[in-house]
């Protein structure tokens, strides 16, 4: 077998499994009938050249549609909401990391601390319980239907939209209440709020 | 692309159209496509099909196994097929004559003929 159709093959594995069980054979022999079909150099480049743009758009398009009609099917309507709450309650504390590096919002006095504290530590924390007990709610619904927590957890295409944010509000709170020797390195923002003169030494030490 | 007169997309139509002379296997349906398109539009075996897929559930094309050729799944159009190119034709020849007309009256703007 030609070494394009071996590494076109293997390829194929990365997309959905119900799509390739429904296209591959035919996907592989059209490469071989378009590989026969080209006799000269130029034709077997322009065919990888080809193939090289068209495969991974393919799959990437595929796997989208796959995860949206998982989503669309699969995932509880209060999995899909909750998780776009706590999505939204996670802008604030980005938006705010942007404007204090560009304007140094975060470090002024009134009125920025209360919004400052609010987007960075509390709104993190409310989308972490959102997420939590949602995830809590999402996996005993598994286990009724007879799949173990880990069996749920792993299967990351329906539970992508509440797994994801907790996540994101696990490693905020994380950096945001965690400990001194990330300081130097990400800037604490909670830290760098009650002490900035502290924070700017400690950053020009290195 | 289900819903009752929406357009198909460019790779669509031409797929279609492609499978309106007689039924074909992929690699057919990637020539003709670029035969038809004069080369403008070629197309490799992930898009092509990935838009086969649509067509398929949207129940405008189906398979077919030929007796003489058991390594190929062979495409046709459906009546719905059918009627959808034709709609699609329809559609190309009203904007084609919309597009004459707007040259022929208002050729100050993409320029006369010389």
């Amino acid at each position: 077998m030609n070494s394009l159709v071996k590494l076109y093959k293997e390829m194929l594995k990365l997309y959905p499994a119900s799509y390739r069980q429904k296209y591959e054979r035919q996907m592989v022999q059209t490469v071989e009938d378009m590989l026969d079909e080209a006799h000269t150099l130029a034709q077997k480049l322009r065919l990888y050249a080809r193939l090289c743009i068209d495969t991974p758009t393919s799959i990437s398009k595929q796997q989208v549609i796959h995860l949206g009609g998982i989503m669309a099917h699969k995932t509880p309507m209060y999995v899909k909401r909750n998780g776009v709450l706590s999505a939204t309650l996670l802008l604030p504390f980005f938006i705010l990391v942007v404007a204090n590096t560009l304007n140094q919002v975060v470090f002024s006095e009134n009125p920025w601390k209360p919004v400052a504290y609010t987007g960075i530590a509390l709104l993190p924390i409310v989308a972490f319980v959102i997420s939590g007990v949602t995830l809590v709610r999402w996996l005993q619904d598994q286990n009724k239907h007879g799949s173990t927590v880990w069996a749920s957890l792993k299967n990351i295409s329906s539970g992508w939209p509440i797994i994801s944010p907790l996540l994101v509000a696990l490693l905020i709170v994380g950096f945001v209440f965690g400990h001194d020797s990330v300081h130097c390195v990400v800037g604490n923002p909670v830290k760098v709020m009650r002490n900035a003169s502290q924070t700017m030494e400690c950053v020009a030490r290195g | 692309m289900t819903k009752k007169n929406a357009l198909l997309s460019p790779i669509a139509f031409q797929i279609v159209l492609a499978l309106s002379l007689k039924p074909r296997h992929g690699y057919e349906i990637m020539k003709q496509v670029e035969d038809d398109s004069q080369g403008r539009i070629k197309i490799g075996p992930g898009s092509l099909y990935g838009t086969i897929n649509i067509l398929v559930e949207a129940k405008l094309v189906r398979e077919r196994q030929q007796a003489e050729d058991t390594r190929r799944k062979y495409y046709e159009l459906t009546d719905n097929g059918w009627n959808t190119l034709n709609r699609e034709l329809s559609h190309l020849e009203n904007t084609l004559k919309v597009g004459q007309q707007r040259l022929g009256l208002d050729n100050k703007f993409v320029g006369a003929p010389a």
